[in-house]
């Protein structure tokens, strides 16, 4: 177990640090927001981590914009576009993150497409991460085969760097399993969830997180319940909410979402 | 490393399409030496796209030019006029016999698209084509071709609405569909193994050349001369010389209003490494990595990658890449009409405008082959409005 599989299990109060032990057996459902670097703007992504965490997020996925996403969602994609259109760029978003990285417990991540970090410089990018606290990275365009590209700077510097997995033959999940770190990211839908962990967790037993934008006027607790990933993450939702209320109605939004993962674990 | 050229190259893509990916493979390393297989795509090339193209020896350019014999190599004569169905074929046959019904490509010109909306229709497959909005107008003929042909084409309306964005958007459709689908990818770009596939597909441009300036001149050319956007001409031009170092290899990539300035699409020559499109290549992008607009009076040449062995054949210093302008091209473009009678693309006009540039440098025992990937019809057009703006 290390932070990031640790995070998954509620905040009870105390810094999640220094209370492994309690949180660990907790089965109650992880929260993470994906939050999309600059968009519509840089205070305001600035303003959301701080919100998502105070909402009883269990960690936060930072999407650092690319021109081409090809693996998000539609609403992230535009959002992307949006960000990049305002200027936004990684050292900027490395500035929010190395002062957010002080008032926020939980852990944060980036989305990072394979290029940005490349171009940037891996050892370089890497070190910022660390400055900022980014303890993760999902980097969607980066399969098993090609992992050798970031895997020994991420070690280095102590980066997780997470492995994405979808349905498959049996091979080829033990193979990613067994070298998995942290959580799976399970790009996978709700119907096919609980045979994927199934078969994963019996190769490594870590949490499992998948994207679900969930909407709660439609969705019942009975619903959430039957989710079986150890974590959800929201992503498009957030973009959705934030084109029509602004930051404050994300807020309310994840707080009642904690709400009713909590109230089903 | 599996389906490395150097350090380039590589399969970068979402971890949801890998096992189409390996699927694919593991059918391509299998057929790709089975007789039947070879029988049978061969059939088709000979007797329904036109092979082997004429090597035509160019003789009122060569005396024009006065410098080095020049040969022009015939693919614009191909079935569906450019070399694009030679790896169309390969691949709509490919995936035929893996199962597949249905097919989907990208298209930039509308030369790929036409020729994989050709091969559907022979093949009786369902056919779908991602292009971009803008080439969609620019290409207005070849969109009604694809249509005629029986396929359904989608204009892209994200992004730069270009050739990289119906890429994007044909990748997300093939995440949908991949039980069914066989994405046609037109040149040698994207994850492995599709850059030595297509090239692979398009190595019979080389071999052709090799034996017919045997039979014409019972020697190698000096120099071959191609056009790359993403490369495939290129590579399918190249392949065959690359042992032979007394070959020159000259590949020529599309300049725009100048290197100088942002309206360029000279990957080579103007971008840097990275990491997109499922490859490690040469890209033009900003120095954080966002992948550039680019730009080229050619919809096949506005690409803002390259095929990872065209970057690694550029890093050996194999094969020698320059930047040619959309006048340089232009001008290349009338001088063969005029010279030859041959309309050449607006894509092989590069090759020839560097022709134009090489051949009188050089001296009348030497021998230049220029890869005329295209026929120009579709550019006619075009280049009226063109020369009306001045």
């Amino acid at each position: 177990m290390n932070r990031l599989s640790i995070a998954f299990t509620r905040r009870c109060g105390k810094d999640h640090r220094t209370c492994r032990t309690d949180c660990t057996f907790s089965t109650k459902k992880a929260l993470i927001p994906f939050i999309t670097g600059g968009y519509p703007n840089l205070e305001t992504s600035e303003q959301l981590i701080l919100a998502a965490a105070d909402a009883g997020a269990n960690m936060i996925i930072i999407g650092v914009p690319f021109s081409d996403p090809v693996a998000e969602s539609p609403p992230v994609q535009k959002a992307e576009e949006t960000a990049l259109a305002g200027g936004c760029n990684v050292d900027k978003i490395f500035e929010i993150t190395e002062r957010t990285s002080y008032k926020v417990q939980i852990p944060m991540l980036f989305n990072v497409y394979a290029n940005s970090i490349f171009v940037y410089g891996t050892d370089k990018f890497l070190e910022k991460c660390i400055k900022s606290s980014i303890e993760g990275l999902i980097v969607p365009d980066l399969p098993f085969e090609e992992k050798a590209e970031f895997a020994a700077t991420c070690k280095k510097r102590a980066v997780q760097l997470i492995s994405t997995i979808v349905p498959t033959d049996e091979t080829r999940l033990s193979q990613i399993a067994e070298n998995a770190d942290g959580f799976f990211n399970c790009t996978v839908g709700i119907q096919d969830i609980s045979s994927l962990m199934a078969q994963v967790k019996q190769i490594k037993n870590i949490p499992c997180a998948m994207g679900l934008d969930l909407d709660l006027d439609e969705v019942t607790a009975e619903q959430i319940k039957q989710v079986a990933a150890d974590g959800i993450i929201i992503s498009g939702k957030i973009v959705e909410l934030l084109d029509n209320g602004g930051v404050s109605s994300v807020e309310e939004y994840l707080q009642a979402l904690r709400t009713a993962l909590d109230s089903v674990a | 490393m599996v389906g490395r050229f150097g350090e380039y190259g590589g399969q970068y893509i979402p971890e949801i399409l890998m096992s189409a990916l390996i699927e694919l493979n593991v059918a391509y390393e299998k057929l790709k030496n089975d007789e039947n297989f070879k029988e049978e795509l061969a059939n088709l090339l000979a007797n329904y796209a036109n092979r082997p193209s004429g090597l035509y020896f160019a003789q009122k350019m060569t005396e024009d030019l006065g410098g080095a014999k020049v040969y022009l190599k015939r693919e614009d004569l191909n079935h569906t006029g450019s070399h694009k169905i030679n790896n169309v074929l390969g691949q709509a046959l490919l995936a035929k016999k893996m199962g597949k019904t249905k097919l989907i490509a990208e298209t930039g010109a509308g030369q790929h698209g036409v020729a994989v909306a050709t091969a559907a229709a022979l093949m009786g497959m369902e056919c779908d084509i991602f292009m971009g909005k803008l080439d969609t107008e620019r290409q207005a003929l070849n969109v009604f071709k694809m249509e005629l042909l029986g396929a359904k084409v989608t204009a892209v309306t994200r992004g730069t609405m270009t050739l990289k964005d119906a890429v994007n958007e044909a990748m997300c459709e093939w995440v949908a569909r991949i039980a069914d689908t066989h994405y046609v990818i037109g040149s040698v770009v994207g994850p492995h193994p599709f850059p030595a596939m297509v090239r692979d597909f398009q190595k019979i441009i080389g071999t052709e050349i090799k034996q017919q300036m045997q039979s014409a001149e019972n020697r190698l050319p000096d120099m071959v001369i191609a056009c790359v956007g993403g490369g495939s001409n290129a590579m399918g031009a190249f392949y065959e010389f690359i042992e032979d170092e007394s070959v020159e290899l000259i590949g020529c990539e599309a300049a725009g209003l100048g290197v100088d300035t942002p309206q360029n699409a000279a990957t080579m020559t103007k971008g840097s490494p990275g990491i997109f499109h499922g490859m490690k290549s040469y890209f033009c992008q900003d120095e954080y990595g966002q992948i550039a607009e680019v730009y080229s009076i050619s919809a096949g040449l506005d690409y803002p990658g390259v095929g990872p062995e065209h970057a690694h054949l550029s890093d050996i210093n194999r094969a020698k890449y320059v930047a040619i302008t959309d006048a340089a091209a232009v001008n290349a473009f009338e001088y063969l009409s005029r010279t030859e009678g041959i309309i050449p693309a607006i894509e092989s006009s590069h090759a020839v405008a560097y022709a134009l540039e090489i051949v009188p440098t050089l001296p009348k025992d030497k021998i230049v082959v220029i890869n005329l990937s295209g026929r120009g019809d579709k550019d006619v057009d075009a280049i009226a409005q063109y020369k009306k703006r001045g």
